[in-house]
């Protein structure tokens, strides 16, 4: 008399019948390396799709970036850190460098700053006490004295003819080398208005980046005194080196009068009388 | 040098299917009910040993293999559970047993298993593992084990009570 098998026994029997009449495909091995190869590519694939998102996120945030960061080039970003090799000595002019991350930001469109434009702006309150610069030699004795003294300076946007939110911070003066401050330039003052000539950006698509080529300072009527017209800062054509763009801020709709263009020596002519 | 690497690789690849793919297929079958999916899932799990080839060799190629195909299973029950709950079918369909067939025999009873212990089911009864086995290839804790094994025996009791015969049904 056989005993009767346990239901496990059963289950187990059934699914071994089951799983024995399983038809096997042969040699699949084949199928698998294809398998694996398209695995392999769409990994690949998926990295480069990575990558690429990554790059393009940071060319994306790049300026935004450069706003709230320090300045790429020089410019202090505390007191402790002393302000060096701005720009170079053989440029010409009164050299300052500013925090242009800030400087740039609500004045222009992205592009706007390449190839030396000209920016309006006023001269702020210093910010010594935020910004000083002590330069590498102390005096002996008391406290190390500011050589170097820092302007705010609010660009003008040029659009609405009106002073940007957004403050900057210049260094008056050429600052060659670390500890060999320059005065700052003279008439740059607090309350005056300056015409700022920017350099062109170091790298294609760094607009925020630009640094201030030469600072003119010039009366708060000097600019409109000029034919009525700002000056902007719009970018000189390619065709035209050397000219830059006007416009009435006093015309309907602030547009820029089109055709304006003043040669970059008239415009120094009439800010330094 | 990486060359020799991925030619021995291959090699060993070669020889592990040599060996376990058949019984490969049938456990992913026994899990899903489906034998054109079950050999999808052990092909899939081949690929898979291929770009983990040292957990294979450092965990152990057969018991790799066997979680691989039950997590497999796994998924690819919720991917058709999905699919059927997207077109409005009855989840019974995902079984694989003949909604023709009113009769609900013992094969239909363990395709409505839950995943999990359909899986404790095929791997203690059909592939022989111990508790402790099961348990470290389903990464769960041996109560769990025999707790869903206990389930599952219990409700596909009242079938193998009622079934004496246990006849395999073709398909």
């Amino acid at each position: 008399m056989t005993s009767q098998p346990t239901p496990e026994e059963r289950l187990a029997r059934f699914l071994h019948q089951r799983a024995s009449q399983v038809p096997i495909t042969a040699d699949t091995l084949p199928l698998i390396r294809r398998r694996v190869r398209r695995h392999a590519w769409r990994r690949g694939a998926a990295a480069l799709m990575v990558v690429v998102a990554l790059l393009a996120g940071f060319i994306a945030l790049r300026p935004a970036w450069d706003e709230i960061g320090p300045a790429r080039r020089g410019a202090a970003t505390s007191p402790a850190t002393p302000a060096c090799n701005f720009a170079t000595a053989d440029s010409g002019g009164h050299q300052v460098a500013v925090f242009l991350g800030k400087t740039l930001r609500d004045v222009g469109r992205r592009g706007f700053y390449a190839n030396g434009a000209l920016v309006v702006a006023k001269i702020g309150p210093a910010k010594a006490s935020r910004y000083s610069y002590t330069g590498t030699q102390r005096p002996a004795n008391g406290p190390a004295e500011p050589t170097v003294t820092p302007y705010t300076i609010r660009v003008l946007d040029r659009l609405r003819g009106q002073l940007s939110p957004t403050e900057a911070v210049i260094f008056g003066g050429r600052v060659g080398s670390c500890g060999q401050p320059v005065p700052p330039p003279p008439g740059l003052m607090p309350g005056r208005r300056a015409v700022l000539i920017l350099n062109p950006p170091r790298f294609p698509g760094a607009t925020y980046q630009a640094e201030i080529r030469e600072v003119l300072p010039i009366q708060d009527d000097e600019v409109f005194a000029y034919r009525g017209f700002w000056l902007s800062a719009d970018i000189p054509g390619p065709q035209r080196p050397g000219t830059y763009h006007a416009y009435d801020p006093f015309e309907p709709n602030n547009r820029p009068a089109r055709g304006a263009w003043i040669p970059l020596s008239r415009i120094r002519a009439v800010t330094r009388q | 040098m990486s060359v020799d690497v991925g030619r021995r690789s291959w090699d060993e690849l070669g020889a592990l299917y040599e060996a376990t793919y058949p019984d490969l297929v049938r456990l992913a079958y026994l899990l899903t009910w489906d034998h054109v999916v079950a050999e999808e899932l052990a092909q899939e799990t081949f690929a898979r040993a291929w770009r983990s080839w040292h957990r294979v060799q450092s965990d152990g190629a057969v018991s790799y293999l066997r979680a691989t195909v039950v997590n497999l299973a796994r998924s690819s029950l919720r991917r058709r559970l999905l699919e059927l709950k997207h077109r409005g079918e009855d989840r019974s369909a995902v079984s694989g047993a003949s909604s023709a067939d009113e009769r609900i025999d013992l094969a239909r009873a363990i395709a409505r298993l839950p995943p999990r212990r359909r899986a404790c089911v095929v791997l203690r009864y059909y592939a022989d593992l111990s508790e402790d086995e099961t348990a470290r290839l389903l990464g769960v804790s041996i109560g769990t084990v025999k707790s869903q094994t206990h389930r599952a025996l219990r409700s596909l009791s009242e079938l193998l009570a009622e079934d004496e015969g246990v006849e395999p049904r073709s398909r």
